[in-house]
């Protein structure tokens, strides 16, 4: 048997392996504390079943060393963030996806107070981690925008959880767009998918270095692109929900998302890219304008 | 058992009229087919064998060359007959050579400095750093993830910023064979080994993206001569080029301050970052040798040689030329003395 290691963001371990002519991911708890939470990803992977967007299969589930393990398919392919930077992917293709996937939980919303307490809760936790990172220059306000403008959503859906550009892969096999790395989600609203959506297409989380600071390069292909996907999104978004707070309530949630990542930050860089985020989002809500960053 | 194979068996159409390509003689001294195994030096190989032709070894003596510069490090496979392709060539050594396991494949004409790991890899660059790449439609375009990990392999259809370079790692000589013979027999057209990546890939084999640190790329010889033009010999008179021009006597003698000629300083540094040789000529006498290297030293500049006492005259370069060194192989240029602009000439 072979194995490869393969990157991720998680913390958790994920190898490649190949037993005979079948190739299989592992993916490994990073410690006992956290086997309840990929036990839930990996729960919430083999119960996915809808027609819009596929997932690897589990194939086997188990613990070892204590910490917990499931087995999946592995499909072989990119990243849609990966096939976007290397100009590799119909714009139309993502679109087509993310409104399937967003028209899908749309009609299976159902309303919740759960949902808002949840946001709630979540502001407040984050209010209070705030004296941590006084140099990230646009947190206080971010906050005071969030504890004082915010309409949290009322409705819950099923969600991934973290439905980055990253955590979506397009098969070479099948070329359908396949889900990875589900998240349990504090929230389960209706908008954190497509939230999660916007931090690339609008903020460029996916696109960005987190490891290293690399000076920026040309880009205006990418950004053109990003710009076209935003305003398509946008408006076909529209035409299935008519919730004129749709946008605002979209950027709201993008200042939790950058808020969110501050905890697990380690490198300088990464301060300094959030607190631009922050920014940007903060300007966008007051001029309440989804589609252009400036 | 981990073996390096270097096909040497192509008829080199792209280097009419010469020996056969990789025994060209690099700038430095060294054959091509050296220069080529040189930046593997960091990996280790349980074999190594170069693979060239009956006929280039009757006619050019290159199993005795390699004989020469190897000497036992290195294993020679002789084909009788050329092959159709190179991976018809790595076929026949696998054979022929009785190569098992794992092996790696280096072409002979480039240059390639990389640490390899894991056994099936591609070994590529980003075709954006390279902007003095040329003949780019005839490279393999590497389609891989985030993950490095190819997706696919593309011969000579331009459909990615990655290309392969010539250097490529299959894990396991079997599988290899069998690929090779599976799409021989259903493929009349030549087959490289970036298709039998390809259909591996297909299988399910995972093939990683190694990106090479260094890459001299040789595969033309167009290429080749720029390559070597880069290593040129500059035979460069001190005073009125480097220095202000000065002699014996008056006021201002050698004996003075050396007042340096920025722009030309300059341009003969960055000639030398890009591999040129410098070579001193001065009619300054030998006591004024190490005066004059200090001046030399204060500029940045360093040398091959300085060749002191010449005639304070003419200067003629004679050089043969050949194809695999060819006309015009030696150029001279006058400048006006202290005219600051070698930047126009070179």
């Amino acid at each position: 048997m072979k194995v490869e290691k393969l990157k991720g963001h998680s913390g958790c371990e994920i190898l490649l392996y190949r037993l005979k002519d079948h190739n299989f991911v592992r993916k490994i708890s990073p410690n006992k504390k956290y086997n309840e939470r990929l036990s839930e990803q990996c729960k919430k992977q083999c119960l996915w079943d809808n027609n819009i967007s596929c997932v690897p299969e589990v194939i086997d589930t188990g613990y070892k060393n204590g910490l917990f393990y499931f087995d999946m398919e592995y499909v072989l392919g990119s990243t849609l963030s990966s096939l976007l930077t290397e100009d590799q992917l119909d714009i139309d293709e993502v679109v087509d996806f993310v409104v399937s996937h967003y028209k899908l939980q749309y009609q299976e919303k159902l309303e919740s107070n759960d949902v808002k307490n949840a946001y709630f809760n979540k502001i407040d936790e984050l209010n209070a981690l705030k004296h941590k990172f006084p140099f990230v220059k646009n947190l206080d306000h971010a906050l005071d925008l969030l504890i004082n403008n915010f309409t949290a959503p009322q409705y819950t859906a099923i969600v991934h959880g973290d439905m980055t550009l990253e955590n979506l892969i397009k098969s070479k096999k099948d070329n359908k767009i396949y889900m990875i790395d589900f998240l349990d989600d504090y929230s389960n609203g209706l908008y954190t998918d497509i939230s999660k959506i916007f931090q690339d297409i609008l903020g460029g989380w996916s696109f960005f270095n987190r490891n290293e600071y690399v000076s920026p390069k040309d880009q205006t292909n990418l950004s053109v692109r990003l710009l076209d996907m935003r305003k398509k999104i946008i408006n076909e978004v529209r035409e299935i929900d008519n919730n004129e707070r749709f946008l605002e309530g979209i950027l709201y949630l993008l200042l939790i998302n950058y808020i969110r990542i501050i905890p697990y930050i380690q490198n300088n860089h990464v301060y300094l890219f959030i607190d631009q985020k922050l920014e940007e989002t903060i300007k966008l809500i007051a001029n309440n304008n989804l589609t252009f960053v400036k | 058992m981990y073996t390096l194979i270097v096909p040497c068996a192509g008829n080199s159409s792209r280097f009419p009229n010469m020996r056969p390509k990789w025994m060209l003689t690099h700038p430095e001294g060294k054959l091509m087919v050296e220069k080529a195994i040189d930046g593997l030096s960091s990996n280790s190989f349980d074999r190594t064998i170069i693979t060239i032709l009956r006929e280039h070894a009757d006619k050019y003596e290159s199993d005795l060359w390699l004989k020469q510069i190897f000497g036992d490090k290195v294993e020679i496979c002789i084909l009788e007959d050329p092959t159709c392709s190179e991976s018809e060539t790595i076929y026949k050594t696998i054979i022929q050579m009785k190569v098992e396991d794992a092996f790696c494949v280096k072409d002979s004409d480039g240059y390639i400095s990389v640490n390899l790991s894991g056994k099936n890899f591609v070994v590529g660059k980003d075709i954006r750093k390279m902007p003095h790449l040329t003949n780019i439609p005839s490279k393999s375009f590497v389609l891989k993830n985030e993950q490095n990990i190819l997706t696919n392999i593309i011969e000579k259809s331009v459909s990615s910023n990655h290309i392969s370079i010539g250097l490529y790692g299959f894990s396991d000589t079997k599988k290899y064979i069998d690929k090779y013979l599976e799409l021989s027999n259903l493929i009349s057209d030549e087959i490289y080994p970036s298709h039998i990546i390809s259909s591996l890939i297909d299988e399910g084999n995972v093939f990683r993206y190694l990106e090479a640190d260094k890459y001299h790329d040789w595969g033309t010889a167009k290429e080749w001569r720029s390559a070597a033009l880069r290593l040129s010999t500059y035979l460069v008179d001190i005073d009125g080029v480097v220095f202000k021009n000065k002699g014996k006597y008056g006021s201002k003698n050698w004996s003075g301050n050396d007042v340096p000629l920025l722009s030309n300083v300059n341009k003969l540094k960055e000639v030398q970052k890009n591999g040129g040789q410098l070579i001193f000529v001065t009619s300054r006498p030998e006591e004024f040798r190490k005066k004059t290297e200090a001046s030399l030293n204060e500029q940045g500049l360093s040398w091959h040689s300085i060749i002191m006492g010449c005639f304070h005259s003419q200067r003629f370069i004679i050089n043969d030329f050949a194809s695999t060194n060819q006309y015009p192989s030696c150029i001279a240029i006058n400048i006006t003395r202290d005219g600051d602009n070698l930047e126009n000439f070179i």
